[in-house]
């Protein structure tokens, strides 16, 4: 899959890389055993694209987005594998180096943002925090004026009000925490911007205003935004490439065009039918089975054993189209069309 | 013949009041709905985080008790039936809660949730009924009941813990099932199975069903009716294919047009905000629609 | 009733008498207090043990031999007992020391049990009609509970022993302790179920049917046990220190030779004065042995028995 995906970017020359994944594995060391929650991923994304990873809780996309900004905590350890930005492999770096590139070069809206801010400090001050840690104003400390100035920008940025400089966490409503959330992770100007599930305790029509400002800065900054989600409609609204994550596998990959309207991997087929639409009634089934189950899972086709089959050796890569790859399964590969 | 279910101009106002420091906020204003006895339907109660619809729910259930305006059950309000009245309303209106695994407690296997209605209801007459009963219920629901029947609840995923609490209401023969966002908390692509399920029990077994959700498009899809709640106010209801493909008030407008739908050809947020937020201000509800 | 079928596919979630030790064996070694607390109370049991297997624990009564010998000086008055005297010694009434050790240990530990039951099995009964009820139940018990918590415990103690005319026996003892022993306990468990109660599951039986007592009992309580059981750790270690305390004020059982009638003889005798270490040390030796092993074990099973921090086992 490395490869094929590297001829992908390096094809279309005109865009730089923003980010390339290669064979990341992040493995949790239980008492019965080596659980791999994500088992060998690569991708690659453009600066300035929008790519969004999706899969059922427990495919490992969230345990993906934390390794990348290589904040996988203990048992969880990183096995394997590259993450690079800017020619700078992220997992060759010591720890003060990497604390220093997050927010840098690569910056995390967490999952839960809400939840994510310190609730006995004014939001002036968390946007701060991440500056002065930094250092990027050198040693010398901003004056008054100029912290009322930089905080201003920043809120402004994600269409908050100047007033909200001075409040607390709680004073705000979930949107405008999260909207903190992303004015923090954005305030260093990162390359890449690692979304985890950034809305998914927020109404509809917050949601939809919160993606948006998302989708804004990203564009003004021309950063690389990785989507974690499980909502394949906001994948649909939000990005332009898409990658199906399954038992801590990517099992599709693609522009989100063409996998949305042909679909080629039957899981991918299955997660966009199991989505009710406001168009027609009755078009939408779930998917069989139980979601698969990390532990000692075979090298073979893991969307096999949900649907009752077996496929014991190695998949490969198959690209469709431009773009466009799937780990192709001959047993299961007409499933459910 | 009296409705089921029906909530006659409920309000209910939270804080407030003599010697609180707390502003009074109207959770529910005004707002009336009937479950038909003789054509039971599915109706979504649909409207964002403070809404009211969580509330409405509740007064509907009986656990919390209008400020004014009345809940009643086959035509006598709740707040003055009897007490053996009070445990077969408890016995008809079923319901049916959001978060799949805190419903279970955790110390028992997930037979103990369907058994002990069965047992406190008295409604078997042997064990072997009983066992029978729970067996059909959960095949009712798409479970097998060998694979589900002797686990714990953690060991089930979150689509199959949901079906087995629908499976739960239904043991108990009931004439309205009152499911509070059941689908929310469960991963996307399990939701169609639960929502089969519900959809199900009210087409074949005539079960009433109320569905509070966030959800347009879950609601769409099961439901015959809909009421679209903002800020504890009905704007608009109706038959759910007018109200989706044709909404009037410009919250439901709003809603609609921010549902980030699974094509990306159809874009999401055509609307403008801002105007459209002033719009929903001033514009009176739009009632109930044919 | 339901466990017809709940019998049927038992093996599923049985976990194998192996697989609970690895287990448990797991658990200990992340709280390797719960295993030193343990080792230090199973070394006390296993002292009374083998004492009560090889020794002539009977000379714990007074005038069993000559009084105020060293360890190992044998006893002028009674040649034939045992050539090299006795291990630790006789006290100033001519008990051996050692027997009343290994007499002494269980009846103390007897002392506590009883009262630790039955103050967490009141206490328990209590805080579940009080939290569950609510309303003027609740008002009564807490009220009661308040108001006992402000009262020294000891003051009560005194009272109870001194009306009791008749000397006391150590079960009396224990009963005596348990009047003060269930008012913690009520409090910090009707605090717990207060939380259980607003658990959806407990919604869920409510609608299901179940009565009020099923509720409690079938529904919460299991689900507290380990709460309980933790709590009882403590409640015993703090009947022990009343009873010790009491004892020691000379209002304990006088022919039993529990530890803090040791202690109490000590006092009486002024054995610290005589430099009678091998008679003063070895009951406060054992008696710290015992609170810091019980207090070992509560703070090793506070990650089990807090079901806040209770995710994995």
């Amino acid at each position: 899959m490395t490869t094929t995906q590297k001829a992908s970017s390096t094809k279309s020359s005109a865009s730089k890389v923003g980010i390339e994944v290669k064979d990341l594995k992040v493995h949790y060391d239980t008492p019965d055993g080596v659980v791999k929650a994500v088992d060998g991923v690569s991708f690659s994304l453009r600066q300035g694209e929008r790519m969004a990873l999706v899969g059922e809780s427990g495919s490992g996309k969230s345990t993906l987005a934390m390794a990348l900004m290589r904040l996988t905590r203990a048992p969880g350890r990183i096995a394997g594998g590259q993450v690079i930005v800017g020619g700078q492999d992220m997992l060759d770096l010591d720890e003060e180096e990497m604390r220093l590139q997050r927010l840098n070069e690569v910056a995390l809206v967490p999952q839960g943002a809400m939840n994510s801010l310190n609730p006995v400090m004014k939001i002036k001050n968390q946007l701060l925090d991440g500056l002065y840690d930094h250092q990027i104003r050198g040693d010398e400390k901003m004056s008054k004026e100029q912290q009322i100035e930089v905080v201003e920008k920043l809120l402004v940025a994600v269409d908050l009000a100047p007033g909200v400089a001075e409040m607390y966490p709680h004073e705000l409503s979930g949107g405008m925490k999260q909207r903190v959330a992303i004015a923090i992770a954005t305030s260093m100007q990162p390359r890449i911007i690692v979304a985890d599930e950034p809305t998914s305790a927020l109404d509809v029509v917050v949601q939809r205003n919160v993606m948006q400002t998302l989708g804004r800065l990203q564009e003004g900054l021309h950063a690389s935004i990785i989507l974690i989600g499980h909502d394949m409609g906001l994948v649909a609204q939000f990005s332009d490439h898409v990658g199906v994550m399954y038992a801590g596998r990517l099992v599709e990959v693609g522009p989100v065009k063409t996998v949305f309207k042909s679909p080629k991997h039957p899981y991918t087929r299955l997660l966009i039918k199991s989505l009710p639409t406001l168009s027609n009634k009755k078009d939408f089934i779930g998917i069989p089975g139980l979601p698969a189950t990390l532990l000692n899972l075979p090298e073979g086709c893991a969307f096999c054993l949900r649907i009752g089959k077996e496929t014991l050796t190695k998949i490969p890569w198959v690209k469709v189209d431009k773009d466009h790859y799937i780990q192709e399964c001959k047993t299961c590969a007409s499933y459910g069309k | 013949m009296p409705a089921v279910l029906e909530a006659k101009n409920v309000t209910k106002i939270f804080g407030g009041g003599f010697l609180s420091r707390e502003e009074e906020n109207v959770a529910v204003n005004n707002i009336s709905m009937s479950l038909d006895q003789k054509n039971p339907k599915i109706i979504a109660v649909a409207g964002e985080s403070g809404s009211g619809k969580t509330t409405l729910a509740r007064l509907l259930l009986g656990i919390a008790s209008p400020s004014s305006g009345s809940v009643e059950y086959d035509g006598k309000d709740l707040t003055e039936i009897s007490r053996a009245e009070r445990r077969e309303f408890r016995r008809e209106v079923q319901p049916i809660f959001q978060d799949p695994y805190g419903s279970y407690n955790p110390f028992y296997k997930v037979d103990h949730v369907l058994f002990s209605p069965v047992n406190n209801f008295k409604m078997a007459e042997s064990r072997d009924e009983a066992v029978h009963m729970v067996n059909q219920a959960l095949e009712m629901v798409g479970l097998v009941p060998a694979e589900t029947l002797g686990r714990l609840p953690h060991q089930l995923s979150g689509g199959q813990r949901q079906r087995v609490m629908v499976a739960r209401a239904l043991l108990l023969k009931p004439r309205v099932i009152l499911a509070d966002e059941p689908v929310s908390a469960v991963d996307a692509s399990l939701r169609a199975t639960i929502l089969d399920a519900v959809s199900r029990l009210n087409k074949e077994l005539g079960i009433a069903v109320v569905y509070v959700t966030h959800d347009l498009t879950t609601a769409y899809q099961i439901s015959d009716e809909i009421m679209i709640l903002y800020k504890g106010n009905l704007v608009e209801a109706g038959n759910v294919e007018t109200v989706i493909k044709k909404p009037q008030h410009p919250y439901t407008q709003l809603l609609i047009d921010s549902i980030p739908e699974a094509d990306p050809n159809k874009k999401w947020g055509k609307l403008d905000m801002k105007k459209t937020q002033e719009k929903i201000l001033t514009a009176p509800s739009v009632g109930w629609r044919k | 009733m339901t466990t017809v079928a709940e019998n049927t596919s038992q093996d599923l979630t049985k976990k194998s008498f192996k697989r609970r030790l690895e287990d448990f064996g797991r658990y200990v070694r992340r709280n390797p207090s719960l295993g030193v607390g343990i080792g230090l109370l199973a070394a006390l049991l296993l002292f009374v043990i083998i004492g009560y297997a090889t020794y002539e624990v009977e000379r714990f009564r007074p005038l069993s031999g000559g009084p105020d010998l060293a360890p190992f000086e044998s006893d002028p008055y009674n040649p034939g007992t045992r050539s090299g005297g006795y291990i630790l010694g006789t006290d100033r009434q001519g008990r051996d020391v050692m027997s009343v050790m290994i007499a002494g240990i269980p009846l103390t530990l007897q002392i506590g049990l009883i009262a630790g039951l039955i103050g967490i099995s009141v206490g328990t009964v209590l805080a579940f009609i009080a939290a569950y009820y609510g309303g003027w139940v609740d008002q009564v018990i807490s009220t009661i509970v308040d108001v006992g918590l402000t009262i020294p415990g000891i003051l009560i103690l005194i009272v109870i022993a001194v009306n009791i005319q008749s000397g006391l026996s150590v079960q009396q003892m224990g009963l005596a302790v348990s009047a003060v022993a269930w008012v913690w306990p009520a409090r910090t468990i009707r605090a717990q179920v207060l939380v259980m109660r607003e658990q959806l599951y407990v919604e869920i039986a409510r609608l299901s049917g179940t009565s009020g007592f099923s509720i409690m009992f079938k529904e919460m309580l299991p689900n507290l046990a380990p709460y309980i059981g933790a709590s009882l750790v403590g409640s015993v270690a703090s009947a022990i220190l009343a009873s010790v305390g009491l004892e020691a004020l000379g209002l304990g059982p006088f022919d039993s030779p529990t530890l803090g009638m040791t202690i109490y003889w000590n006092i009486q005798f002024s054995s610290i004065l005589h430099g009678m270490w091998w008679w003063f040390g070895p009951p406060i030796l054992v008696l710290a042995m015992i609170f810091v092993g019980l207090f070992l074990i509560t703070a090793g099973l506070d990650e089990w028995s807090n079901p806040r921090l209770r995710k994995r086992v």
